[in-house]
């Protein structure tokens, strides 16, 4: 797995996983382990996600847009100021919102290829690293 | 005349009286028709006309001439370049430069409408005042020219060769006073040509100075041919007929002037009749004359005694009017108070030419007005278009040219009248005269003066009787003889002449004052005879004996010699015949006069005297000698035959003069039959004159209506209208040939009643009965008819018809075809109807817009939709009813429309109308007609449609959402899946019996009804629904709803359950039964229970810990709850307690 030297050696990059959709967010998790990384969650509402969020800071946030207790946005935001690097799970056709609004953070399409969701979040565990 | 002098300026207003009758019609149009307007010139048309027809003549004179023509109704300013014609029944006359109608005063056959008009003009306008006389008989118009010429003014006669009636032109000509005598088309220019100096006031002003300054030289010249100085004369008068004379002749200045009458003795002759104009008339000023009779007349004759003789001067008689009416005056008194008294009246002027139109004695038949009435009969003799003052009144009068300023006095006057004379002299010449006067009147003796003259300083001799009538008493004062005319060393007269032609005897010789004279003429003077050229004998003096025989004194007239004794009567015929033609003074010498006494040798002596009489003296030559009476002369057989002859000739001159008489009687008589038949003509003349002027204008009249005839004879027949016209009782007088689709007219029908004829007009009787009730009231009727298969429709007009008298005499008929436009009106009605209905169902407001007024008209549903009243609102405000953001397009759309474009398409939301906001859309198009521009369209309110749209999108974004959930669901299931099966068998079972379930599950919420979720109880029985067949259960439990967010991890659960039974449980392989229970606990946690209850005891196993059983505890997480799993005998009861939430 290509994962970065640097926590290769120290820790695995801990990603913070958003996703109500239980059979989606188990995917999401085992693909997210399968890839080296450490698993936050799966969060199916934005009110676990704050109450996890307040141990630790992952390095990297994959969200679905819609949770189960509405739009991820107030979590991204509060993501974004602490420095976490954010990756956006999204069923929308229109993202043109995201990237106004998160110009650094990736969007990726529902229903994602392993491939693309690897690449996505490689490049933001990199960002976030350097 | 002052007044207007200095009131004059460049535009002074000239204006011409034109006197017309007979034939002046033509003449006029002649002379105006070619005029151009004038800045200065005005024109007042007087004519005869009929007092009972109305005039044409305006009318039909303003269609000859650029002028604008009037008929004067009263009181008009006048002004230049406007013609004023005289109205019928009214006279016209000119005040302040206003014109005023007057009633006339005389009857029809002598007024004098002309001279009436001509002498307000003269004195209201002075030398700006001209007069034109045209054709027409008798004289009218020649007293007013008098006047005109008197104050300055021009006089134009029109020549009577081209007249068509002469008599006024030639009767104007005749006075001597016409300037220019013109044919029509020249009148006009010498008009202008006269006026070219004076309407420029400084060339009028300059002329003045001019003539001034050359005055004694003209008055000189004047002196010397005509033998009048008139140096002493008014200068302002004198100067201003220079004047007129100068402008008369076109001539430049004075300096011309005085060259032209040196070299022209005519032209002296013409400066000495104008100089001498003054108007005159039969008693001017009656209520003057009134006074004079009164206070003079009367007591003059009352007071003479029997035989006394009362002798009257008037200088300065002119033509004799006025020697007349004083004439006429003392022989009405003497007439009234049955006295004889002789009257001698000296009538004198300086000009020949005037005395002799007053010896004439015969006068314009106008003048006959100015007499009264009592005298007309009594002393005028009527003529053809003239009248005579009879002999009797012509006898007391001696007309004579005499100067008073050159000539002697006449002394002894008893009433002396000079009027209007002293006010053309100056000063130090008045101041000469009135001594001469006061000379000339005895004591207590009348001096009558004219209105504007007065004694002067001279008021001392005169005293006023009545200073009104300017009647002054002689003072008893000493006469004294003017200084003046004594060098002259001519005799005063101190004898009256005779007129020559006096047949009436003097009844007594007067020689003067006291007996002086008579004494010294009795005893001292040589025997003398004043004879008339007949040799009558008028006076004798001195002892006649010798030579005269008065022993066989007859009665009537006596005769030289007749009387003379043998030797004497010879020489008196020859020489009284010689002296009367020679007029110079002869002697016969060395006669012999024999009587019964005696012989006297004696010289005869013969001197003619002014009056055409002679003055015999008969001065002895010798010693008388005595003659014996046996002394007989064989001379007498001569003297006996002589003397029967004359007898005999004296027999028969009485018998003559019987004859004569006899003969006079019968002419008077047939004189006054004359006179009638005169009169008749005259005014038949007068009734011709007005019937040829209607005539003339009725002939222009009558060319007219043929032209309007053609015209409306043309319009009948061309037009299109089908039109009736009907008299009271409906006959049909005429008609249209576009009638006939109407009527069934043919030409044949006029004259026929209207209702004889068939009509194809269903409401033919409504209309004859409309058109009675038009002709009774007076009102205009309308009326829609129809053809009788109702296919044509006509709007019918029905107008009375109007005589030009006022009155109705029938009614007009006018059809307007109305079948295409009421088709048409029912087609524009049916798409208007159409058009409306489409409008309010499709809810559609009108509105329309004026760009230029930036103005909205909205109807009702437009105004409803925009929440306004109904009608105009501003654009502004119209602006403002949509919402802030909306605000700008809305406006940027309609400026654009304003600018270039054709149509507006515009959506926008109104503000504040209610909860939610109304969508408005807006459509229009640009109308352009002919006249304006504006912008018509639609609007209707979009709000569903709107809502509609967003619904759909959201749906449309929610249904996207869920599909890719449902790929992310099943892409997820198939990975995990796959990570833990290794027969691909069992691996596409597995997934296809789960997509199956995650089918169903959607199915239910595809049947969702609201949001409220799905009973727990059909989520249950549809997870079971495949096993149907292989088993039974009892489902039971409280109604419990399951979200929508939940019922995919519910179904997946109840589906690995399910299928864990079929496979290995009650629902497959084992018998037994499935129960399946929940309850409400504590917390609103809901515990539902899945108990198989098998017919074995059931096995323990260590669970299925395969993809099933990961997804039985996800599912588990996903709800909330937790998994219990219990077996228990031949139970195995599994149970999730779980807290739905609330959606959220």
């Amino acid at each position: 797995m290509p994962l970065k030297t640097k926590y290769e050696r120290g820790r695995k990059a801990r990603v913070m996983l958003c996703e109500d959709e239980f059979i989606v967010a188990l995917d999401m998790q085992m693909m997210l382990e399968d890839f080296g990384y450490d698993v936050e969650g799966p969060f199916p509402s934005l009110r676990s996600a704050f109450t996890a969020l307040d141990g630790d800071v992952p390095d990297v946030a994959l969200l679905d847009v819609n949770l189960r207790d509405g739009e991820v946005f107030p979590l991204a935001d509060r993501l974004a100021r602490l420095g976490v690097r954010l990756v956006f799970h999204s069923g929308h056709v229109n993202d043109d919102e995201i990237a106004q609004r998160y110009p650094d953070a990736e969007c990726c399409q529902k229903p994602t290829s392993d491939r693309s969701l690897r690449a996505a979040l490689g490049r933001q565990v990199e960002a976030r690293c350097s | 005349m002052r007044d207007r002098q200095s009131q004059q300026d460049t535009g002074q207003l000239c204006i011409v009286g034109i006197g017309a009758s007979a034939g002046g019609l033509e003449a006029l149009r002649e002379m105006l028709g070619a005029t151009k307007i004038d800045n200065n010139i005005a024109y007042v048309v007087v004519q005869h006309l009929d007092p009972n027809h109305d005039s044409l003549l305006a009318e039909l004179m303003a269609r000859y001439t650029d002028l604008d023509v009037h008929q004067v109704s009263d009181g008009e300013m006048i002004e230049a370049g406007n013609v004023y014609v005289i109205p019928p029944g009214h006279g016209l006359s000119v005040k302040d430069g206003a014109l005023e109608l007057t009633e006339f005063t005389q009857p029809r056959g002598l007024r004098r409408p002309i001279d009436d008009f001509f002498e307000s003009l003269a004195q209201d306008q002075g030398r700006f005042a001209a007069c034109v006389i045209l054709s027409g008989t008798g004289a009218d118009g020649s007293a007013g020219l008098r006047a005109i010429k008197e104050h300055g003014g021009l006089c134009i006669a029109q020549d009577p060769r081209t007249a068509k009636y002469d008599g006024m032109p030639t009767s104007a000509q005749k006075t001597g006073l016409v300037d220019f005598v013109r044919a029509p088309a020249g009148i006009v220019d010498a008009i202008r040509q006269f006026y070219a100096h004076s309407t420029v006031r400084q060339a009028d002003t300059q002329l003045a100075r001019t003539v001034e300054r050359n005055l004694p030289d003209i008055c000189s010249v004047v002196r010397n041919f005509v033998g009048h100085d008139f140096s002493g004369y008014k200068k302002s008068t004198l100067v201003r007929r220079v004047q007129r004379r100068i402008q008369v002749l076109d001539l430049d200045d004075a300096t011309q002037y005085l060259a032209h009458i040196r070299s022209d003795p005519n032209e002296c002759e013409m400066l000495f009749r104008d100089l001498l104009i003054n108007v005159t008339r039969f008693f001017r000023d009656p209520e003057h004359f009134a006074q004079l009779r009164a206070l003079a007349i009367r007591p003059a004759v009352e007071n003479a005694g029997n035989g006394d003789e009362i002798r009257v001067w008037i200088p300065g008689s002119s033509s004799g009017e006025e020697p007349y009416s004083i004439a006429m005056l003392f022989a009405e008194e003497c007439r009234l108070q049955k006295r004889s008294v002789n009257i001698q009246i000296f009538a004198t002027d300086i000009d020949e030419q005037m005395l002799r139109i007053a010896r004439e004695a015969t006068y314009a038949q106008a003048a006959l007005v100015d007499i009264p009435e009592e005298m007309r009969e009594r002393y005028t003799l009527a003529g053809d278009g003239h009248f005579r003052i009879t002999a009797r009144i012509r006898d007391m009068i001696r007309f004579s040219v005499h100067s008073i300023a050159r000539d002697p006095p006449f002394s002894n006057i008893d009433l002396l009248s000079c009027r209007n004379l002293l006010i053309y002299f100056g000063d130090a010449l008045q101041n000469a005269v009135l001594p001469i006067f006061h000379y000339a009147i005895k004591p207590g003796g009348t001096l009558f003066l004219g209105p504007s003259e007065t004694v002067g300083r001279f008021d001392h001799a005169f005293d006023p009787l009545d200073q009104a009538a300017r009647l002054f008493r002689r003072g008893e004062g000493r006469p004294q003889y003017p200084m003046h005319l004594r060098g002259r060393g001519v005799k005063p007269h101190s004898s009256p002449m005779r007129p020559e032609n006096d047949s009436a005897p003097a009844t007594r010789l007067d020689w003067g004052d006291g007996g002086a004279t008579e004494k010294l003429l009795g005893q001292y003077a040589p025997p003398s005879l004043q004879v008339t050229p007949t040799g009558e004998i008028l006076r004798t003096t001195g002892k006649l004996g010798k030579y005269l025989d008065f022993s066989d004194s007859e009665e009537g007239p006596r005769f030289a010699a007749t009387l003379a004794r043998p030797g004497v009567r010879e020489p008196v015929s020859a020489i009284v015949r010689q002296v009367s033609q020679s007029r110079r003074r002869s002697i016969a010498r060395a006669l012999v006069a024999t009587s019964e006494f005696g012989r006297q040798t004696f010289d005869l002596l013969a001197e003619p005297l002014s009056d055409g009489t002679v003055l015999l003296v008969f001065r002895d030559a010798d010693r008388f000698e005595p003659l014996a009476e046996d002394d007989y002369e064989d001379l007498e057989p001569m003297d006996s035959h002589v003397q029967s002859l004359e007898d005999e000739l004296r027999a028969t001159r009485i018998r003559l003069h019987t004859t004569v008489e006899e003969l006079e009687t019968a002419n008077e008589e047939l004189k006054s039959s004359n006179e009638e038949m005169m009169s008749m003509n005259e005014e038949l003349q007068s009734t011709n004159e007005e019937l040829s002027t209607v005539n003339d204008e009725l002939k222009s009249k009558v060319d007219e209506l043929s032209v309007a005839n053609s015209d409306l004879t043309n319009f009948f027949a061309s037009t299109a209208l089908p039109l009736v016209v009907v008299d009271r009782v409906l006959t049909i007088r005429n008609f249209t040939d576009a009638i006939q689709s109407i009527y069934a007219f043919r030409k044949a029908d006029r004259g026929r009643p209207l209702t004889e004829v068939t009509s194809v007009l269903r409401q033919n009787d409504e209309v004859t009965d409309l058109v009675r009730d038009s002709i009774e009231d007076g009102e205009l009727r309308h009326l829609r008819v129809n053809d009788r298969n109702e296919e044509r429709t006509w709007s019918l007009v029905i107008t009375p018809y109007r005589a030009r008298a006022g009155g109705i005499v029938g009614a007009t008929l006018v059809f307007t075809e109305l079948t295409n436009a009421l088709r048409l009106e029912q087609a524009l009605e049916h798409e208007g109807e159409r058009l409306r209905l489409a409008l309010d169902v499709s809810g559609l407001g009108v509105w329309e817009n004026d760009p230029a007024r930036r103005m909205l008209t909205v109807d009702g549903p437009g105004a409803q939709i925009l929440g306004v009243e109904e009608g105009e609102i501003s654009r502004r405000r119209f602006l403002g009813l949509a919402t802030l953001e909306d605000r700008r397009p809305l406006a940027d759309a309609f400026a654009k429309l304003t600018a270039d474009g054709d149509s507006i398409d515009v959506t926008f939301r109104l503000a504040s109308t209610g909860p939610r906001f109304t969508s408005v859309q807006l459509v229009g198009r640009r109308v352009q007609s002919a006249s304006n521009m504006r912008v018509l369209g639609v609007i209707f309110d979009v709000t569903n449609e709107r809502e509609a749209r967003d619904i759909r999108d959201m749906m449309l974004r929610e249904m996207n959402h869920r599909v890719k959930n449902m790929f992310s669901i099943i892409s997820g299931m198939v990975r995990i899946a796959g990570r833990r099966t290794s027969s691909v068998e069992a691996l596409v079972d597995g997934i296809q019996s789960r997509v199956n379930a995650l089918a169903r599950s959607h199915n239910l919420t595809q049947n969702m009804p609201g949001t409220r979720g799905l009973p727990l109880e059909d989520v249950i029985r549809t997870s079971l629904a495949p096993y149907a067949e292989q088993g039974a259960w009892r489902i039971d439990g409280p109604r419990v709803m399951v979200a929508r967010q939940d019922l995919t991890a519910l179904s997946l659960l109840l589906h690995e359950w399910a299928t864990n039974a079929a496979k290995y449980g009650v629902l497959g392989p084992s018998d037994g039964r499935l129960e399946v229970t929940w309850v409400h606990e504590g917390d609103g946690k809901i515990v539902l229970t899945w108990n198989e209850i098998h017919t074995t005891p059931v096995e323990h196993d260590s669970g299925h810990a395969g993809f099933g059983s990961t997804l039985i505890q996800l599912s588990a997480t996903q709800l909330n709850g937790a998994i219990d799993v219990d077996i228990d005998g031949n139970s195995r009861r599994m149970t999730l307690t779980y807290a739905p939430e609330d959606e959220v």
